[in-house]
């Protein structure tokens, strides 16, 4: 895949990558409804309110669906392969897809998880995930 | 909601397979000058242009371009590999409209022939879902990480074994074995094989993963009162339902529970069908997996028991629920988009012209397209004859 386009980009995910940058995690939350969303909006997508505030959220979450790839999708991931890519839902309410930083193989559906920000992203910044014992044995 | 007033008059495919030396324009005239020539029209009869996913800015004027034609209605919705059954629903209303009286849609693309050639820098920005908020998982792209996410969700929710994934890859050889111009005709193939094929993303194998090879196809669709007039028997178009679940997968709700539970509840009650009336299916697959979940979404089987469905040779040559009988994108061909040659199919079926794969006494077909991240649904049902 090509570099993507280098374009504007919105206030509310300059909020969110910044967050990231800083190692945590910041999710919108609405007044209106009092749900969370992600990725973040000008808007909230459940109710189409405009009163979005912002909250820090901790990562626990639980896997939803994991797959291992076995080939890169680009040329920065190579040195990872095989790795686990997951869909994870998090405790505060939100859908988010992450890889990752351990063994393809500790990873399964339905476990529990802890998300954190990549702290050395390869193509931009993200999140990475690790079962909650192995992160909790690290001592993070 | 209105019932359909248009039917199918032609169809075609363009040279199939590994196609070297032509490209995506020419294969898309060459078929929709034979599916035009099959109906007794031509180019000049066409005042409806629908394609989609050609490679540049417009598809729609290129192509019209590339025809040499000036149509006066135009449709360039493109959803991914459904898009087609999508544009036969824009056709047919249309065509009920007033705005075009002959409909030509037409695909082509040589992803088969453009392996490993440098491709044009795809211009997406930075800022969409998948660049801001997925691509830094590293999910394997295109598509494949997506469906591969489905699957282990389906298997973790569902007793559905492995075994039962590759059953719809096997059914699928097993049609192409009777369609000389099936990619793998003359390659059999069992569920060992399909089991011992390298993971590409777990929980799906090589053999799990549709075909990529060249290809292109026409349909030509016009109002019934027209169709009588012309060369081949009419298939009518008696219901059609559309829904986008989601774009990107991370945005999806339910990854087991696809959109094609809304377009076929919407297609049949608009035909006044029933499930119990399709005699012959056409049901994208993009994947093994797409297959099982779009079973259960068209209501052909409860939530889950798909796996259990497909088994005991039900979806193969001579089974209860005839599917993908042309060998389908496992099978066949799969250039990019393989929603056109599920109308292809279906419509030759209709007509009983499938010699060795031809289901008996075929009336009423059913063709299912899944586009995208299993994002786009859209359900076409036909009917053999004026209706």
């Amino acid at each position: 895949m090509t570099e993507p386009r280098a374009t504007n980009s919105d206030p509310e995910a300059e909020i969110y990558f910044e967050g990231l940058g800083r190692g945590v995690i910041l999710l919108q939350h609405c007044a209106g409804c009092d749900r969370r969303q992600f990725p973040p909006r000008v808007h909230c997508s459940h109710c189409g309110g405009r009163g979005l505030s912002w909250d820090e959220v901790d990562g626990a979450g639980t896997v939803y669906a994991k797959t291992v790839n076995r080939r890169a999708p680009e040329p920065a991931f190579e040195k990872f392969l095989p790795y686990a890519v997951a869909l994870v839902d998090l405790d505060a309410g939100v859908r988010v897809m992450a890889r990752a930083d351990c063994p393809a193989g500790d990873v399964a559906t339905a476990m529990r998880v802890n998300v954190h920000p990549d702290p050395d992203p390869v193509v931009g910044p993200g999140l990475l995930f690790a079962p909650e014992a192995a992160r909790r044995a690290g001592g993070a | 909601m209105n019932k359909p007033v248009s039917s199918i008059v032609g169809v075609a495919e363009s040279e199939l397979g590994t196609v070297t030396g032509q490209t995506p324009l020419r294969m898309m005239a060459a078929a929709s000058i034979d599916a035009l020539t099959e109906a007794g029209l031509s180019l000049a009869d066409v005042d409806g242009l629908f394609t989609a996913g050609l490679a540049t800015w417009s598809p729609v004027m290129e192509v019209a371009d590339y025809l040499g034609i000036r149509p006066r209605h135009v449709n360039g919705t493109d959803v991914g590999g459904s898009s087609f059954e999508f544009h036969v629903a824009a056709a047919d209303a249309a065509i009920a409209a007033g705005l075009c009286t002959t409909a030509l849609i037409t695909y082509a693309n040589t992803p088969r022939q453009d392996r490993g050639k440098a491709q044009p820098a795809r211009d997406e920005p930075d800022y969409t879902i998948r660049n801001a908020y997925e691509r830094s998982a590293g999910l394997l792209w295109p598509d494949i990480g997506a469906y591969a996410l489905a699957a282990d969700r389906y298997l973790h929710e569902t007793a559905c074994t492995a075994e039962q994934l590759a059953e719809v890859a096997v059914a699928s050889r097993e049609w192409a074995l009777l369609n000389p111009k099936a990619f793998r005709y003359g390659h059999p193939l069992s569920v060992a094989d399909v089991l011992s094929s390298p993971l590409i993303a777990d929980p799906l194998h090589t053999r799990d993963c549709c075909l990529v090879t060249d290809g292109g196809g026409a349909v030509v669709m016009t109002s019934r009162e027209r169709a009588r007039d012309l060369r081949q028997e009419p298939v009518s178009v008696v219901g059609y339902g559309e829904a986008i679940s989601h774009g990107n997968i991370s945005i999806a709700e339910d990854l087991t529970r696809t959109g094609a539970r809304r377009s076929s509840n919407a297609a049949f009650a608009m035909a006044g069908l029933t499930r119990a009336d399709i005699d012959v299916a056409q049901i994208y697959d993009s994947f093994t997996i797409t297959v099982l979940l779009t079973l259960e979404g068209l209501g052909f089987c409860a939530m889950g028991e798909a796996g259990a469905f497909v088994e005991g040779g039900r979806i193969r040559p001579g089974g209860a629920f005839p599917m993908n009988t042309s060998g389908g994108g496992l099978s066949y061909c799969h250039p990019g988009r393989f929603g056109i040659f599920l109308l292809i199919e279906a419509v030759r079926q209709l007509r009983g012209e499938c010699g060795p794969r031809q289901v008996p006494d075929a009336q009423v077909a059913l063709a299912h397209g899944t586009g995208g991240n299993l994002s786009s649904s859209a359900t076409v049902l036909l009917r053999k004859g004026a209706a």
